[in-house]
């Protein structure tokens, strides 16, 4: 099964969608189902992208979840307390998101500390900093930011225009030498250190990229809930990990593979989540009897990352046995 | 050789010196910090966190980036058995506790199976797991759970056996000392050090490095499931994910211990200095009367402190 191999984010998403069109028939693809299904997902898309910069650059942050959460409570307060435009709000928090990703860059690359503990540590922070500024769920956004997030421009829903636009802008980072770095160092660390590329400093770049993107999930977010939740975002770090490693193209070294593969995975997270959904309906409506606990729906789905994650070995290249 | 020793000295001096500023800061802050209660209290949360970071140091040590995140979900799984099964009769009580530790058992292979043979990360492997176990527990108590804990192991976990020292510190005064003979005497633990270390060399030299590795996760789902029973003793009413707020100390006790993250160098006698410094901190934190939000902050502050003066890697280009 060779020739599936570095393809498999993009298989796995067809088969999901193939489930998900038959059980959803042809309404799927109304405008409306299509631009739900975006914008309730858009946050996760971007949190996938996110971390996918830090991953090719060989890096993992898990702070991304806690990042995204304290950007919302930054909109929000901004928003409501100090009566500042969405706009501005978001510059706020996108400002806060860079400077967060930056103390991440520079503790890990400068102070040479294993990225998975600085970000564990860093996400405990930022956890507090954002209760701190905002203790209590609550406060709202303005009606014309969430109508227009879940509406359409040139009938495109929102969302999708925002998600290809993101992802055409960082296709096109893949021309500036920086990513270049980043791909050289996510493959070895050594030979790019040893053929002149400045580690540290690329290596901080990703994280402040990735901190500034995770912002602007926290920007769609607060748009798609309307409301502020410090504790919203916390699961989106495991989600974005599991979205780049279901996307398949972690060590092919491309730029433009880690952006895709990051995309699909994370759009398989969410048409996976929509078949649990539309499975659990269709049976609670033709067979009325059956009662099925929401608590059966989130195991599903959370058995159906774990197997995602899996499938990957069955399409690895069946090496020989032996010591590498 | 020498020049290791003496680093290794070295350590554990800063251990305990990091301790003894803690317990000075403790009685400055408050007078009331010294008291034998006090000692206690903070003796039965370490000897919690304890159980729980055996099972980390040994999945740490392993090496391979080897990480453990579902010991929470495991250890609140652990104290959701027990609290159902046991119901509040001591009748119940040894089949609680091996069906505990069989569940742990079981989702330490489960955790195997994915990071051995499906080479997902460690981390990822397992805090997807715990996601599931989250689930897990509520599908079993339909979210609100109902049962007792039996009531000759609430009072073993609960009473002293003198007046600073509870009997679950006991419990874990003995987990260190098998923990130390497991580690330095055993062949596995030989073999933990040598997959740990250099798996290449490991295998080399005839180690089923697979194997070893599989032993571990399950091992460490055991001893967390441990730590969830005497959890559920200890607290007497448990809640679903009630052991979720052990992941990340159980973490950073075996960073602070001394254990290389990289795995193959530490020991649990690292591991549990590390835990008692943890509790400390956290047990000043609340007498500081901070909030919730300061807590969190001042957490990873420390951490974050702690983090860039041990598990510094060498240069790049050394």
């Amino acid at each position: 099964m060779r020739w599936l191999e570095g393809k498999l984010g993009y298989i796995l998403l067809a088969g999901a969608l193939v489930i998900n069109i038959c059980l959803q028939g042809t309404g799927f693809f109304t405008v409306d189902s299509i631009g739900a299904l975006f914008s309730s997902n858009l946050p996760l898309l971007m949190a996938a992208l996110a971390q996918t910069i830090i991953m090719a650059a060989g890096g993992i942050d898990i702070s991304i979840g806690n990042t995204i959460a304290m950007s919302n409570g930054i909109i929000i307060v901004c928003l409501n307390t100090y009566g500042m435009s969405f706009l501005g709000s978001s510059l706020a928090a996108i400002a806060a998101g860079t400077a967060i990703g930056l103390v991440n860059g520079i503790v890990i690359a400068y102070f040479r500390v294993p990225p998975l503990l600085v970000t564990f540590a860093m996400s405990t922070f930022i956890k507090g900093l954002s209760l701190m500024i905002l203790p209590k769920p609550g406060g709202n956004v303005p009606a014309e930011v969430y109508r227009a997030y879940g509406g359409t421009v040139l009938m495109i829903p929102t969302a999708l225009f925002i998600l290809i636009a993101v992802s055409a802008l960082l296709i096109l980072m893949g021309k500036f030498r920086i990513t270049n770095h980043m791909t050289a160092i996510g493959s070895n660390e050594r030979n790019a250190y040893v053929s002149g590329v400045r580690v540290e400093v690329v290596k901080m770049t990703a994280y402040a990229a990735g901190g500034l993107i995770a912002a602007l999930a926290g920007v769609c977010l607060t748009a798609l809930t309307a409301t502020g939740d410090v504790r919203n975002g916390e699961s989106f770090a495991l989600q974005s990990i599991a979205a780049v490693i279901i996307g398949g193209m972690l060590g092919s070294g491309k730029w433009k593979n880690y952006i895709l593969g990051a995309v699909s995975g994370a759009l398989f997270l969410a048409v996976i989540n929509n078949i649990v959904f539309y499975a659990f309906s269709y049976i609670s409506i033709n067979y009325p009897g059956i009662q099925i606990s929401t608590y059966y729906q989130q195991l599903l789905s959370n058995f159906i990352i774990i197997f995602g994650l899996m499938s990957k070995v069955l399409v690895e290249r069946k090496k020989r046995r032996r010591v590498r | 050789m020498s020049k290791i020793q003496s680093k290794i000295r070295r350590q554990e001096l800063i251990l305990v010196g990091i301790t003894l500023a803690l317990l000075l800061a403790g009685c400055m802050i408050n007078g009331q910090f010294l008291r034998p209660a006090n000692i206690a209290n903070i003796l039965i949360m370490a000897s919690l966190l304890g159980f729980v970071a055996s099972g980390q140091t040994l999945v740490v040590l392993s090496g391979n980036d080897g990480l453990d995140l579902s010991v929470g979900g495991v250890m609140s799984l652990g104290a959701v058995a027990a609290y159902i099964i046991m119901d509040g009769s001591n009748g119940n009580l040894l089949k609680a506790f091996f069906i505990v530790l069989l569940v742990g058992a079981a989702v330490g292979l489960f955790n195997a199976l994915g990071i051995v043979f499906a080479k997902i990360p460690a981390l990822v492997m397992t805090l997807a797991v715990s996601n599931a176990l989250t689930s897990v527990q509520q599908l079993i108590t339909g979210g609100n759970p109902t049962g007792a804990p039996s009531p000759a192991a609430s009072r073993l976990a609960t009473s002293k056996a003198v007046s600073f020292l509870p009997w679950l510190t006991v419990i874990w005064i003995i987990l260190i000392f098998a923990m130390y003979l497991l580690l330095t005497r055993s062949t596995y633990g030989k073999q933990l050090y040598a997959v740990g270390s250099n798996e290449r060399a490991a295998v080399l030299s005839g180690i089923q490095s697979r194997k070893i590795r599989i032993y571990t996760y399950i091992i460490c789902g055991m001893l967390s499931a441990f730590a969830g029973f005497w959890l559920c003793a200890y607290n007497g009413v448990i809640y679903v994910n009630a052991g979720a707020s052990y992941v990340m100390p159980s973490v950073a006790a075996v960073v602070i211990g001394g254990t290389s993250i990289a795995g193959g160098k530490g020991s649990y006698n690292g591991t549990a200095a590390g835990t008692i410094i943890l509790t400390m901190i956290s047990s000043l934190l609340v007498m500081m009367d901070t909030n919730e939000a300061g807590k969190y902050m001042m957490n990873g502050v420390i951490l974050l402190v702690l983090l860039v003066i041990y598990t510094r890697h060498p240069k790049i280009r050394q």
